[in-house]
C-alpha cells in the first residue's frame, strides 16, 4: 500500500463528517442567504441577491441586535484581555498556592453556559444575594440587572467572563512561563520598577498570547447565545445577533434571512481573526 | 521588606477575590438546592440552609415527569458522540501528524476555519437536511452534528499528541510486521491516550452543555437534553422556579464538575495545547 493513499483512508471518516455537517451547509447557507427561502413554502423560493443583507441593515430589530452584539464585544473583549493578564501576572508572581488558585479560577470552564446563566440569574434576582451584598454590605444603590438591553448585555458579559476567565488566564500564563528567566533578571538588575518591567519586558513577549486571547474572546462574544437566551422565559425580548438568527429561522421560519444573519456573524469573526493574525505576524 | 510583604498580601487578597467570583455561584446554587421552598424565597435571605432537606431532589425525580429522561438523553447522546469524535479525531490527527499528502494543508486550514465559525451558520441547512431525511427528533440527528462540530478541535489535540511520539516506535512496530492499521490501533493510540482523554473531556463538556442544536433539532420532550430541558422546567414552574431548578442545575453540572476535579491537569493542558499548537 502506498503511504499517500493510507493517509486518505485515515482521514476519510473525518472528511465525510465535516463535509456533510459543516462544509456543505456552509456553502448552502450562503446560497440561502441570497434567497427569500421560507421553510413552510419552499416552492416560492426566489434568488434575490444581496437583498436580505440590505434589508437587514434597515430593519430596526436587526440594528438593535447588531448594536447589542457590538456592545457585547466592546465590553467583553477588552475586559477579558485586561483581567486575564492581571490574574496571570499575579499568579506568576506568587509561589505558594499557584496551583490551588489556578484550579479555583479554572472551574467554570467545565460548566455549561445555560447552567452558568441560570446560576447568575438566581444571584442577580430581586432580593437575591448580589443585591443583599451590594446594598447591605457595601451600601450601594440596587441595580436592575435585567431591565434594559444594555443591562442584560452587561449581565451576559459578566457570565461570559466568569466562564472563560480561567481559560484565558491559562493562555496568558503559558506565554509568561515561556519568557526566558535571564530576561526578567536582567530587567531586575537594571533597576526597573514592576510597572516598567511589565510594559517593557513582559508585554511585548506575551503579545502572541494576548492576540490569541483577543481572537478567542471575539469568537466567544459572537457565539454568545445561551447567556442572552437563558436570561428570561422562552428567549426573552432582548436579542443579540445569534438569538435573532435563531428566532428568525426557527420561530418565523424565514431561513433565507436567518442565513444572512448567520453569515454576518461569521464575517465578524473572520475579520477580527484576520486583523489579529496580520497584526501579530507583521510585528514579530 | 515591609513594602514587599504588603505587596504580597495585596496579591493574595486580589486572587482570593477572583477565586471567590469563580467559585461562589456554584456554592450558592448548592446551598439553595438544600433549602426548603419557603426558605429559598424568604426575605431577608438566609445563607446556610436552616433545615437542610433533600425534598427538592426527591421532587425533581418524582414530580418532574421529564427530568430523568433529560438526564438519560444527555448521558446517552454525549457519551456516544464523544466516543465517535475521539476515534475519528484520532484517525485524522494521526494522518495529519505522520503522513505527507497533497491536501494536508488545505485540511488544516479548513478545520481551523470550521472551528471559528458559529454553529448557527450550519444549523439552517442541517435542519432542512434532517427534515428531508426524517432525522429530526432522533438521537442520530443529534449525534451526527455533535460529532462533526467537535471534530476539528479533537483532531488538533490528537495531532499535537501524535507529533510528540518518537518515530522509532512506529518503525519498530513495522519491522515486527504490523501494517499501518495495526500499528495505529495497537501501538500509537495506546501511547497517545493522554491526548485522547484531553480531547474526550473537552468534547464531553461541549456536548453536555450544548443548547442550540437541541433546541432546533428536537421537537418533543422525550428527545431533549438537560440544557434545554431545564429551561423548559423553568418556563413551566414560573415564579417559584428555583426550588426545583436548583437541584436540577446541581445534578446537571455534577458530572462535568467531578470530571474536572479528577482530571484537572488534562483540562488545563488541553486549554493550552488546543489553542497554541492547534
Amino acid at each position: 500500500m502506498r503511504k499517500r493513499s493510507v493517509a486518505y483512508w485515515f482521514m476519510l471518516p473525518a472528511i465525510i463528517l465535516s463535509v456533510i455537517v459543516m462544509l456543505y451547509p456552509l456553502v448552502w447557507s450562503f446560497y440561502l442567504s441570497l434567497t427569500n427561502y421560507y421553510f413552510l413554502d419552499e416552492e416560492s423560493t426566489q434568488f434575490i441577491g444581496l437583498r436580505n443583507y440590505f434589508d437587514l441593515f434597515q430593519d430596526p430589530t436587526f440594528l438593535l441586535a447588531f448594536r447589542n452584539s457590538m456592545l457585547f464585544i466592546a465590553l467583553y473583549v477588552p475586559s477579558m484581555v485586561v483581567l486575564s493578564t492581571i490574574v496571570a501576572v499575579l499568579l506568576d508572581s506568587i509561589v505558594i498556592g499557584v496551583k490551588a488558585y489556578r484550579t479555583l479560577i479554572f472551574v467554570p470552564v467545565c460548566i455549561g453556559l445555560t447552567m452558568a446563566t441560570l446560576m447568575w440569574v438566581w444571584m442577580f434576582a430581586d432580593d437575591g444575594i448580589v443585591e443583599v451584598i451590594m446594598t447591605k454590605l457595601l451600601h450601594l444603590p440596587p441595580i436592575e440587572w435585567l431591565a434594559t438591553d444594555t443591562s442584560t448585555v452587561v449581565t451576559a458579559v459578566i457570565v461570559t467572563i466568569w466562564k472563560f476567565l480561567g481559560f484565558n488566564t491559562v493562555l496568558v500564563l503559558a506565554g509568561l512561563y515561556a519568557i526566558p528567566k535571564d530576561l526578567k533578571d536582567a530587567a531586575l538588575i537594571d533597576g526597573a520598577g514592576p510597572w516598567k518591567r511589565f510594559t517593557n519586558v513582559t508585554l511585548p513577549l506575551i503579545k502572541d498570547s494576548l492576540a490569541l486571547v483577543i481572537i478567542m474572546s471575539t469568537i466567544s462574544s459572537v457565539k454568545a447565545f445561551e447567556q442572552i437566551w437563558a436570561v428570561s422565559r422562552s428567549g426573552g425580548t432582548v436579542d443579540i445577533l445569534y438569538t435573532l438568527m435563531y428566532k428568525t429561522s426557527f420561530r418565523y421560519f424565514e431561513m433565507g434571512k436567518g442565513a444572512a444573519i448567520a453569515y454576518i456573524m461569521a464575517a465578524m469573526i473572520l475579520v477580527v481573526s484576520y486583523i489579529n493574525i496580520r497584526f501579530v505576524r507583521t510585528e514579530v | 521588606m515591609k513594602k514587599q510583604i504588603i505587596r504580597k498580601a495585596v496579591v493574595y487578597v486580589v486572587l482570593t477575590l477572583v477565586a471567590g467570583y469563580t467559585i461562589f455561584p456554584i456554592i450558592w446554587m448548592g446551598l439553595t438546592s438544600f433549602k426548603t421552598e419557603r426558605e429559598i424565597y424568604r426575605i431577608p435571605i438566609t445563607f446556610f440552609p436552616h433545615e437542610p432537606t433533600l425534598e427538592n431532589y426527591k421532587r425533581i425525580f418524582t414530580e418532574m415527569e421529564y427530568f430523568p429522561r433529560y438526564l438519560f438523553n444527555s448521558a446517552f447522546v454525549t457519551t456516544i458522540s464523544t466516543i465517535i469524535t475521539v476515534l475519528v479525531g484520532a484517525l485524522a490527527g494521526y494522518a495529519l501528524a505522520r503522513f505527507d499528502f497533497k491536501l494536508k494543508n488545505s485540511f488544516m486550514v479548513l478545520f481551523l476555519l470550521l472551528l471559528a465559525i458559529p454553529y448557527g451558520v450550519y444549523l439552517i441547512p442541517l435542519y432542512i437536511m434532517e427534515f428531508k431525511l426524517n432525522l429530526l427528533n432522533t438521537y442520530l440527528g443529534l449525534i451526527i452534528p455533535y460529532t462533526a462540530v467537535n471534530l476539528p478541535w479533537a483532531t488538533f489535540v490528537l495531532r499535537a499528541t501524535f507529533r510528540t511520539i518518537p518515530r522509532d516506535i512506529e518503525d519498530s512496530a513495522k519491522i515486527d510486521g504490523c501494517g499501518y492499521w495495526k500499528t495505529f490501533w495497537r501501538v500509537m493510540l495506546p501511547i497517545a491516550r493522554q491526548g485522547a482523554v484531553t480531547a474526550a473531556i473537552f468534547t464531553f463538556v461541549n456536548i453536555w452543555s450544548e443548547l442550540l442544536f437541541v433546541m432546533s433539532l428536537t421537537e418533543t420532550n422525550d428527545m431533549r437534553t438537560l440544557p434545554y430541558g431545564i429551561l423548559l422546567l423553568r418556563d413551566e414552574a414560573q415564579a417559584f422556579a428555583y426550588s426545583t431548578l436548583a437541584p436540577a442545575i446541581v445534578i446537571s453540572i455534577l458530572p462535568t464538575l467531578v470530571m474536572f476535579i479528577l482530571l484537572q491537569n488534562y483540562f488545563i493542558r488541553g486549554a493550552v495545547e488546543g489553542s497554541l499548537k492547534g
